[in-house]
This record gives C-alpha cells, sequence and structure tokens, in this order.
C-alpha cells in the first residue's frame, strides 16, 4: 500500500496515517504515553514511540500495519521512512490506580481524528509515574503540558487524593506558579 | 546556591538530590554530579549521623533517602522544589531521572 509516511511525517500525522488504516479494517486505537505528551507540548519533549492501546485481535493489527510498510522488530512496529516506532501494548488505559479509563482527548489531523488522553489525564498520566515511581522526568513533562494546554486542575487534585498523593500533587501545583 | 547553607557542594547536592527525586546510592549520586564515590560515601555518614537522612539495604546496595521522621521534611523538600526549579537547564538536568519502568527491548 502507498502511504505518505516519510522522515518529515509528524507524531500527529503518524498516529492519524495507523488510526485511518486501522479504522478502514474496523478497529480502533488510542494513543497514549510519551507521544501524547510530544503532540501537546510542541514536541519540547520528543518521544520517539507511539503507543496505542486497542481492544482490537492485535494480529489483524499487526496486517494493517505491515500494509503501511511496518516491520515488526521485537514487540515494536519500525518504518523506513521514519525514525518514529509504534507499539500496541495490553490494554486497558489505566491512570495511576484508575483502570480502566475513558480517553477523552480528540485531535484531527486532515480528515482523520485521533483519539487520545486529553491533556488532563495526559498529566495525570505522568504524575502517576512521579507519585509511585519518584519519576522526576515525568513530572517535568506533566508540568510542560500543564503550561501548554487548558487542564481542569480540580479534576487532578481531586484523582491524586484518590492516589494518596496530597502532598505531591500540592508540590506539583507550586511548579505551575 | 545553598552549599553555604548545607555546609558543602556535596551536603547540597546529596540533599537536594534526596530530597527531589526521592531516594538514592553512593555510586549513583556520584556518576550524576561527576564527584568521587568517597567524597558522597563521607557526607552520607555524617548526614546519617545527624539524622538527616536515613539508609536501607536493597541487596548488596544501601539506598539513602530523607529520613522520613526529620521534623523539617516537608520543608527540605519545599526547599529543593524552589532551588531546582531555579536552576539552569544544565544543573537541573542532573536531577531530572527516569525511574519508571521500561518494558524490556523497548528502545530508549
Amino acid at each position: 500500500m502507498s502511504v505518505k509516511i516519510s522522515k518529515k511525517t509528524t507524531r500527529l500525522e503518524l498516529a492519524a496515517i495507523i488510526t485511518a488504516a486501522l479504522g478502514k479494517e474496523g478497529m480502533s486505537a488510542v494513543l497514549v504515553g510519551g507521544a501524547v505528551v510530544s503532540i501537546y507540548t510542541d514536541n519540547r519533549y520528543e518521544s520517539y514511540d507511539l503507543d496505542f492501546i486497542s481492544a482490537d485481535d492485535h494480529g489483524k493489527i499487526a496486517n494493517v500495519m505491515k500494509h503501511l510498510g511496518f516491520k515488526k522488530v521485537g514487540k515494536n512496529f519500525e518504518h523506513p521512512k521514519t525514525e518514529l516506532f509504534v507499539e500496541f501494548p495490553p490494554g486497558p488505559i489505566g491512570i495511576g490506580n484508575e483502570v480502566p479509563v475513558e480517553p477523552k482527548g480528540a485531535i484531527k489531523s486532515g480528515r482523520t481524528t485521533v483519539t487520545l488522553l486529553s491533556p488532563t489525564q495526559c498529566v495525570m498520566d505522568r504524575l502517576a509515574a512521579w507519585y509511585h515511581w519518584n519519576d522526576t522526568q515525568s513530572l517535568e513533562q506533566a508540568v510542560l503540558v500543564a503550561k501548554s494546554q487548558p487542564i481542569k486542575i480540580n479534576d487532578i487534585r481531586k484523582w491524586s487524593e484518590g492516589e494518596g498523593e496530597t502532598e505531591k500533587f500540592e508540590r506539583f501545583l507550586t511548579r505551575l506558579k | 546556591m545553598l552549599a553555604g547553607l548545607f555546609g558543602s557542594e556535596t551536603a547540597e547536592k546529596v540533599i537536594l538530590y534526596l530530597a527531589y527525586v526521592g531516594e538514592g546510592h553512593i555510586r549513583g549520586i556520584a556518576s550524576n554530579f561527576e564527584l568521587s564515590p568517597g567524597q558522597v560515601d563521607r557526607t552520607v555518614k555524617r548526614l546519617e549521623a545527624a539524622g538527616i537522612i536515613v539508609a536501607k539495604q536493597a541487596g548488596r546496595t544501601r539506598l539513602f533517602r530523607l529520613n522520613p521522621s526529620l521534623v523539617v521534611k516537608k520543608e527540605v523538600i519545599a526547599l529543593a522544589d524552589k532551588a531546582i526549579s531555579a536552576m539552569p537547564q544544565s544543573e537541573r538536568e542532573k536531577y531530572i531521572q527516569r525511574s519508571r519502568p521500561r518494558r524490556t527491548g523497548k528502545p530508549l
């Protein structure tokens, strides 16, 4: 299949190409992880890894990816024309102790709507890694997203309380000032 | 910046690191800040004796963290947050660590 994947293809464009190709076969996937941070921060954080969660048959997904020109290397899909790589980790989508999570983000690229975590969910997702793994890189990403996109801070506060992390949430808040 | 307050640059780095990152071991901290392990070892012994940090054994490694019973623990963490966010990016990066799990085989 001839597709317009090149080294200039952005993360969002690539996500849209994959979303559209899956959609043609009646399948769907949600973009999660670092690529969402890249999209919401205009690549101030660069992730080369597009993680999609899909409830559909991974064998059928692999066929679609193959038709798009991807080759499976280990658990990743790699394409000769882009340094971005794609993975379909097992679902469901979870953010901290909240599982499953309904994705609330959607961005249009061309005619395709990519489903992804919303900015608020993306911040929660990054904060979860900081809360539970002391991952300060994720804190930086949460701050970047929160400063780049409108977020629902009260939702994040409530979720943080549920995670038992009110002190760290307050530290996150001070970083936004 | 806070070396005068903490007594030495090594103590400043060790305290800010443990307050911000959560925990660390001697070789990791030494390598992160390009210090000698001996220098870090002497500092953590002093801070441990003073009750500012505590250690736990994880396999053959001693992991240090701020003493949970330290009366000013919250304030030290707030100080670290503020000091680190005011640092130049090159210095701040030394406190920004990836410690979340990464699936085996996942490219860096």
